[in-house]
């Protein structure tokens, strides 16, 4: 049987991530969904139970105390390289923020649409493809 | 640089043949009788020679023939072999250096012709010599033609450290005067008891006058060419002159060639005597201009960020209205899903318009013209007290307040720091059992300190660099509502001030923040 891997939500706004998840519950993914509020909770996630099983995870850049950003820059730092597919997900769209996260290695930017229909789309879209396409080896 | 590493056996005979000459000159009879005086007379010559660093020579142009003061010798530094008739006019002038000697060869011509040379003339010019011992040296030579006598009178006088001091000096002109122009300034000694000034080029370029045009009377310029709204206080400032030592500063525009007025900057600074001042003007026209357009922006910007936000608040104003009426006209027929929904959408609404208001004051903040005096710590605190009171209705806190000092600070932004640092207290020990928040004022003679500690849930020390930050938060909105603006708020006004904020805290211990506002000393308020 295969491993349901995870999809991290790093997303501090309670209602963003309320909107967020519940959207992702309605696509059928046997994938755990984990919400992290702060870039440090995210580190700290990483580094207790290791990335090997995330196969997505959307991160949020605007965040109290250790921003996105931040959190990217300590992840680049730290030696083990591990690969895990990180989608920027924020209301920023500032230029040099979109080209930092790039050089940091992350696998696309989206910006928060702010309509319903919208949101629900691209949530929908990412969910899908990660949580499905990329399938944790057994 | 040649001086100290010659031969001590080139200086040693140049000296013997110098002293022998200076003796011989000094005894010399010419077959007469010479008396005491005489010889008294020429030895004061001699050394007179050797003091003011001269020599001379008397040129015979019928014979040819050549008398020469040991000075001279000693001036050209030449050596016996040169001291014969034929060869001392070729050993003085190969000494000359090439650059000058076209200009001392032409004049030397004119006197051996006897050509266009008056009695009454004393023809100078001064050139460079290259000797063996003291390297370059500076000659002013000045000939005088003996009509009766016919013959040429040649004084030459060592201008070395003359020309040093004048090259030295003109470098420095040089340096005063670019640097005046660079800086469009000019500098002026003003003696307000006779009027009299001393001014630098630059004076006349900022007052755009032909530099040859000598100034007599600067007040009487000046009074013409001041705008008439600064004429009195320029008029004052003269007028203290005499009165005061104090340095002064002030601007006011001058009319320029085209009519229109350009903004000078005063700085009178140092005194040289009651009535005798030093001042620079400087032409700061491009500097007001700028700060002119800087205004212009702020509030350009300000009317922007008030329209936008005015534009905001209107949807947002209809989203709670309609939300509010929805919940109403709905009641008890919602699930509490739905319900909840509801209830998130208003709540939205207010923290949009918090977000909005909060940013609005930051940025009319800035530009807030301050207006500081002396005010009671405690009675800045009891105004703003009233304004977070609904929040601690229900609650009981234990407030210890010891402000008993004044402050010299703007009334209206210190109140906007103690109504925020006090409202966060309030806020954060809004879940801490039995909160405690203590504001306490410390003075002394340079300034005053206040800080205001609480027991609540504190930040996270790793962090604090941001603490001050805009929309930076510390703390989850979950946990603690806000926007994140409020410290940059009071940091901007701290700094406004002259002072530093810091804060320390420990998480669940509590957080202290203090504040520091620099004093006047009070002397200079009491007069």
């Amino acid at each position: 049987m295969k491993n349901p891997g995870k999809i991290l939500l790093v997303e501090d706004d309670e209602l963003d991530a309320e909107m967020t998840l519940s959207t992702l519950r309605k696509i059928p993914l046997t994938s755990e969904l984990v919400w992290l509020e702060t870039g440090q909770e995210f580190i700290d996630y990483i580094d207790n139970q290791g990335s090997g099983d995330i196969q997505l995870t959307l991160l949020d850049l605007k965040m109290p105390m250790l921003s996105g950003l931040e959190a990217l820059e300590i992840l680049r730092k730290k030696a083990k390289q591990e690969l895990f597919p990180i989608v920027v997900l924020t209301s920023s769209q500032e230029d040099h923020e979109i080209k930092r996260c790039y050089e940091l290695g992350i696998n696309a930017f989206v910006t928060k649409p702010v309509t319903k229909e919208a949101f629900n789309e691209t949530i929908t879209t990412l969910g899908l493809f990660w949580g499905t396409i990329n399938v944790v080896a057994e | 640089m040649n001086k100290d590493f010659q031969p001590s056996e080139a200086i040693n005979s140049k000296n013997l043949l110098y002293q022998r000459l200076t003796e011989q000159f000094i005894t010399d009879t010419q077959g007469f009788e010479v008396s005491n005086e005489s010889i008294l007379f020429r030895s004061l010559f001699s050394e007179g020679e050797k003091m003011a660093k001269t020599g001379s020579y008397i040129l015979d142009v019928n014979t040819n023939s050549l008398q020469v003061s040991p000075g001279f010798v000693m001036l050209y530094e030449l050596d016996e072999k040169d001291l014969t008739s034929d060869r001392l006019p070729m050993a003085a002038m190969s000494k000359v250096h090439p650059e000058d000697l076209h200009e001392l060869a032409s004049l030397s011509v004119k006197e051996l012709l006897k050509k266009e040379l008056s009695s009454s003339e004393t023809h100078t010019v001064e050139y460079r010599i290259q000797t063996e011992l003291s390297g370059v040296k500076w000659i002013r030579r000045s000939s005088k033609w003996m009509e009766e006598e016919e013959k040429l009178l040649v004084t030459l006088m060592d201008i070395t450290d003359f020309k040093e001091a004048e090259t030295k000096h003109q470098e420095k002109q040089l340096l005063l005067e670019s640097g005046e122009t660079t800086a469009m300034m000019g500098s002026v000694i003003y003696n307000s008891k006779t009027g009299h000034s001393i001014l630098s080029n630059g004076i006349y370029e900022i007052l755009e006058i032909d530099p040859d045009i000598e100034i007599t009377d600067l007040v009487e310029l000046l009074k013409e060419k001041i705008h008439p709204e600064d004429l009195d206080l320029w008029r004052s400032k003269i007028a203290e002159i005499p009165r005061t030592t104090e340095k002064s500063t002030y601007q006011y525009r001058i009319r320029k060639a085209d009519e229109s007025y350009k903004w000078v900057r005063v700085n009178r600074g140092v005194y040289l005597d009651k009535f005798t001042v030093i001042a620079t003007l400087q032409d700061i026209t491009e500097e007001v201009e700028v700060r002119h357009t800087l205004q212009q922006t702020n509030q350009e910007l300000e009317q922007l960020i008030y329209t936008v936000s005015h534009d905001l608040r209107a949807p947002l104003r209809h989203i709670n209205n309609y939300a509010q009426i929805l919940r109403e006209s709905t009641r008890d027929k919602l699930s509490e899903d739905e319900a909840d929904q509801l209830a998130k959408i208003i709540k939205s609404t207010y923290r949009q318009g918090t977000m909005i208001d909060e940013l609005l004051d930051y940025f009319r903040s800035r530009n807030h013209i301050m207006a500081p005096d002396w005010i009671k710590i405690s009675d800045v605190i009891d105004e703003i007290f009233d304004l977070f009171s609904h929040e601690t209705k229900e609650r009981s806190i234990k407030w210890y307040i010891d402000t008993p000092h004044v402050i010299y600070a703007d009334n209206k932004m210190l109140g906007k720091v103690f109504l925020n640092l006090l409202s966060n207290a309030v806020k954060f020990t809004s879940k801490t059992e039995s909160p405690m928040i203590k504001v306490v004022s410390k003075s002394s003679p340079r300034e005053v300190m206040v800080s205001v500690v609480d027991n609540g849930a504190g930040f996270d020390s790793r962090f604090k660099n941001k603490l001050f930050s805009v929309f930076q938060r510390l703390h989850k909105q979950r946990d603690f509502e806000g926007t994140g603006i409020g410290l940059a708020s009071v940091h901007r006004i701290i700094t406004r001030h002259g002072g530093s904020i810091w804060a320390e805290s420990e998480l669940d211990k509590g957080a202290s923040f203090f504040f520091t506002i620099p004093q006047p000393l009070t002397n200079e308020k009491s007069g």
